[in-house]
């Protein structure tokens, strides 16, 4: 029995033993919420900018930013810690945001060091912005006094419309160490009155480095050729149906993406086939919609108009940026890989042949016609 | 089977001095003699002091006149009945039914037989026995000459009579509950079981409060072993007193130094005579309301009787509820300090702001904060209990907006917390059985220490503690977490789901039983 209690006592003192807390609480932590990247005035170092909200109540700023200048990610957290009141914790980044300069000189090397730590999820945004990254902190919306928040919450609202890609570190990394495709971001865009971003658009990677952007109508061909269209509207503008002064909105809720390759000649060919199925939105003409002809004609103009524009997207990759982002290299090393073996895929691309069609089916045409 | 309680139970058990009887002393000869005086005598020895103890003196028209007394402890004697069916048979004695010449013992079979208007009635002559029949409510009836008297049951007391159960009260199912009279509570039961099988065995504990306990069963159910271990355990408590069903419970249990509690309690006659449908033995305890089962099984305090009134469907919903809050009382409040304390990204995105926010000015580490509002909640819990009925909620009142939400605005503690407190309080009063609801809140405080030292680490640890230790229980040679661990198919349709009555064909495989089989139809298949 005293053994017993003299086990007892030694095993609380362990408990008190100071080497064992190695807790933190949570009001102790700097929750870094955006983590920023910028080109630094030494060409060789980069500009790390972390920013957490304020937790404190009464606080006159909402948002810290702690920005140091550094060679690399890692010491510049180390940096940061030393001008820093609390403890910097990666565990709820939501979002990186790369400025499209320092994006352009290429993220490769720095990004491993976020591959490194367990503590950074996986789900976390990661977006090139236009000009500078600091520029974020610069919003000036009155919606709310949280930037990050915002964009976030923006970008997610967004990709259910086709209007914003939520890339994550997920992707990101998926694609670097995929061989047949290459990774993209969204890019953001800031609008003229500063009050908001214009996400629109990504930011196509080639071996870590950014080499351009698709915008708009571009980004839409972009993510039904990759597979990751939801739902969208092509609107025709005019002269498409009658050369009168009309417009005709299409809206897609569902699109289907089939790609099917084949070596013809040792000659790579790719044909891509999407299907798209939505509702008449908007018709503004004075003819009756309600014809099958009519219908028909403007399911031939929607995919008239939107295989050119898919054509012409997948082109741009090819001759200018000369990257895959589409992932149709991944289609060759899996039913050629033969063919894969034998040929550099970053070589080949810019000269494979591909075909595009569209299929529109318009199932609605609306209430009033 | 049983040899391992034995081996624990060593110090429990100690050996037993002498009969329960020789408490008292009674001069001379244990057994009554011919002599009158002399036995009159040496009864009033013995209850020398005893002004409860009335010796009504009669004299009998028989053959001759004979004196005769009886003996009775006011009080615990039905007046009427004493009156109108005894004291008036003997004074009004029928001579003619007396011939000349009788001996005593024949005078005293004459009483019984032709003018007693009583129906229990037997004849004795060890004084032991005599001297505690009058001290649980009968009357001794001693005539002059003979050596051997009449116990005539007569028993009759104020009971608080039958009425809801309160610590068990249904939505649905019958009102009854037990009371504290034994053999109010033993009739309970058997009119809920018309079986000559079901079977009583009486017993009495206690040196000194001779308390009657009677051990039922359903003899072609229960395992015969099972019975006999019970009726062993039972006659092996050696101890002056017993008020209660718990002080034979700690004799009889496997492993005392457990919280979690091997027999189940029951105030419902329905769910007893459930129980030992299903092969277990019921344990009443003179002077509680409150019947023990053996053996007692954790799948068990899960269980309420309702589940069973009420459609399968939401019998089986309301087992998941028990299951959840089962998680929620012994883990929600140390998950909350292991999230807080180390492992921040975890919590969503969305909320860990908010959570940081609140923790913002309080003075005390996570772990504290909660070991202090877990502390509260059980002052408040205690509180309400001891105090009288009408200012029990008061104290509800002072404890939730008083203490709960001036400790927030103090900054003592974060609103979040005393969300969290809150929730893991009501699940753990959500387990049906009262007495497993302490062993929940008892696993809670070294729960949350160890998350609040180790982290998640910690509740891993301590879980797996706890399921050691349970896996490790035994009741009555059943092991506790039976039809979990060992695993059977056959127990999960009545542990986690409760499938419709008419898919139970058969008894659970734990406890044994002799007789698997619920249903006398498919048996003769």
């Amino acid at each position: 029995m005293v053994k017993k209690i003299l086990l007892l006592c030694v095993l609380s003192i362990i408990l008190l033993l100071s080497g064992c807390w190695d807790s933190i609480e949570i009001e102790d932590q700097f929750l870094v919420m955006a983590m920023g990247w910028d080109q630094a005035e030494n060409p060789e170092q980069m500009i790390l900018s972390l920013s957490s909200p304020t937790t404190t109540q009464g606080a006159p700023e909402n948002v810290i930013v702690v920005s140091v200048a550094t060679y690399s990610v890692e010491s510049g957290l180390h940096q940061a810690q030393e001008i820093t009141y609390r403890n910097i914790e990666l565990g709820h980044l939501r979002i990186l945001i790369v400025g499209e300069e320092f994006a352009k000189k290429g993220i490769q090397k720095h990004i491993d060091s976020i591959g490194r730590n367990p503590r950074v999820g996986r789900e976390t945004l990661i977006v090139v912005l236009e000009g500078k990254a600091k520029n974020l902190w610069e919003l000036n919306n009155p919606a709310t006094p949280r930037p990050v928040e915002y964009l976030v919450q923006m970008i997610k609202t967004n990709e259910k419309f086709n209007l914003s890609l939520a890339s994550t570190f997920r992707d990101f990394f998926e694609d670097i160490s995929r061989e047949g495709t290459e990774p993209v971001t969204a890019y953001l865009r800031i609008t003229e009155d500063k009050q908001s971003y214009n996400s629109n658009g990504v930011a196509a990677f080639c071996e870590g480095k950014m080499v351009g952007t698709l915008l708009g109508s571009e980004f839409q061909a972009y993510l039904m050729v990759s597979g990751k269209s939801r739902s969208g509207s092509i609107t025709l503008g005019k002269a498409t149906v009658n050369p009168d002064d009309n417009s005709t909105t299409f809206m897609y809720r569902r699109s289907k993406t089939t790609i099917k390759t084949k070596i013809v000649n040792n000659q790579p060919h790719v044909s891509v086939k999407v299907l798209l199925e939505g509702d008449i939105t908007e018709y503004t003409s004075t003819e009756p919609v309600n014809d099958k002809t009519i219908i028909a004609m403007l399911e031939k103009s929607i995919e008239d108009v939107e295989s050119s524009i898919i054509k012409k997207t997948i082109q741009k990759c090819q001759k200018e940026y000369k990257t895959d982002i589409f992932g149709l290299g991944e289609y060759f090393r899996a039913y050629h890989p033969q063919w894969w073996n034998q040929h550099q895929w970053h070589d080949e691309f810019p000269n494979i042949k591909v075909d595009v069609e569209v299929e529109a089916n318009i199932r609605r045409i609306g209430i009033e016609s | 089977m049983f040899e391992n309680f034995l081996q624990k139970a060593k110090k429990r058990f100690q050996p037993d001095k002498g009969l329960i009887a020789d408490t008292y002393i009674v001069e001379g000869e244990s057994c009554l003699t011919a002599k009158y005086e002399d036995n009159i005598c040496r009864l009033k020895k013995v209850f020398a002091g005893c002004s409860d103890v009335i010796f009504r003196d009669l004299q009998m028209q028989m053959d001759k006149v004979v004196s005769a007394v009886a003996i009775y402890l006011d009080g615990m004697i039905d007046r009427v009945t004493l009156h109108d069916n005894i004291l008036k048979s003997f004074m009004r004695v029928d001579e003619h039914d007396y011939p000349k010449e009788l001996s005593p013992n024949h005078r005293l079979s004459r009483v019984k037989n032709l003018d007693l208007l009583v129906g229990e009635v037997s004849e004795e002559n060890d004084m032991y026995k005599l001297v505690n029949a009058v001290l649980s409510g009968d009357v001794v009836f001693i005539l002059e000459g003979a050596d051997q008297a009449l116990i005539i049951s007569c028993k009759g007391w104020k009971s608080r009579g039958i009425s809801e159960p309160a610590t068990e009260s249904l939505i649905r199912g019958p009102r009854e509950g037990f009371e504290e009279t034994l053999r109010s509570n033993t009739t309970l039961i058997r009119r809920r079981l018309k079986d000559p099988n079901l079977k009583l065995k009486m017993i009495k504990v206690g040196k000194k409060t001779n308390t009657d306990v009677a051990i039922m069963y359903l003899q072609g159910v229960a395992k015969d072993e099972l019975v006999e271990e019970v009726e062993k355990r039972l006659s092996m408590i050696n101890i002056d007193g017993v008020f209660e069903s718990g002080y034979i419970e700690e004799f009889i249990e496997d492993t005392p130094y457990s919280p979690f509690p091997q027999v189940v309690i029951t105030e419902r006659p329905d769910r007893v005579a459930a129980n030992l449908l299903e092969g277990r033995v019921a344990i009443v305890v003179d002077g509680t309301p409150l019947v023990s089962i053996v053996p007692g099984t954790f799948t068990q305090f899960l269980q309420s009787p309702e589940d069973y009134y009420e459609r399968a469907i939401f019998g089986t919903a309301v087992r998941v509820v028990r299951l959840i809050s089962f998680a929620l009382a012994t883990t929600a409040t140390s998950l909350y300090v292991a999230l807080v304390a180390f492992h921040q990204y975890l919590i969503p995105g969305e909320i860990v702001l908010s959570v940081a926010e609140t923790r913002i000015g309080v003075p005390f580490p996570t772990i504290i904060e909660a070991l202090f509002m877990e502390l509260v909640i059980e002052l408040i819990r205690e509180a309400s209990i001891r105090l009288p009925g009408s200012i029990g909620q008061v104290i509800g009142i002072v404890g939730a907006l008083v203490i709960g939400q001036s400790a927030v605005q103090a900054k003592l503690a974060s609103p979040i917390l005393v969300i969290i407190v809150a929730i893991s309080a009501i699940s753990s009063y959500v387990v049906p059985q009262f007495s497993t609801s302490y062993a929940l809140r008892f696993a809670r405080f070294p729960m949350i220490l160890s998350a609040g030292l180790f982290g998640a680490f910690g509740i891993a640890m301590v879980w797996i503690w706890l399921l050691i230790h349970l896996c490790s229980l035994e009741s009555f040679g059943e092991p506790y977490l039976a039809g979990l661990a060992p695993f059977r198919w056959n127990d999960i349709k009545d542990i986690f789901l409760r499938v419709p009555l008419w898919l139970m064909s058969t008894r659970p495989t734990s406890p044994k039983t002799e007789d698997i089989d619920r249903m006398t139809g498919k048996k003769e298949k």
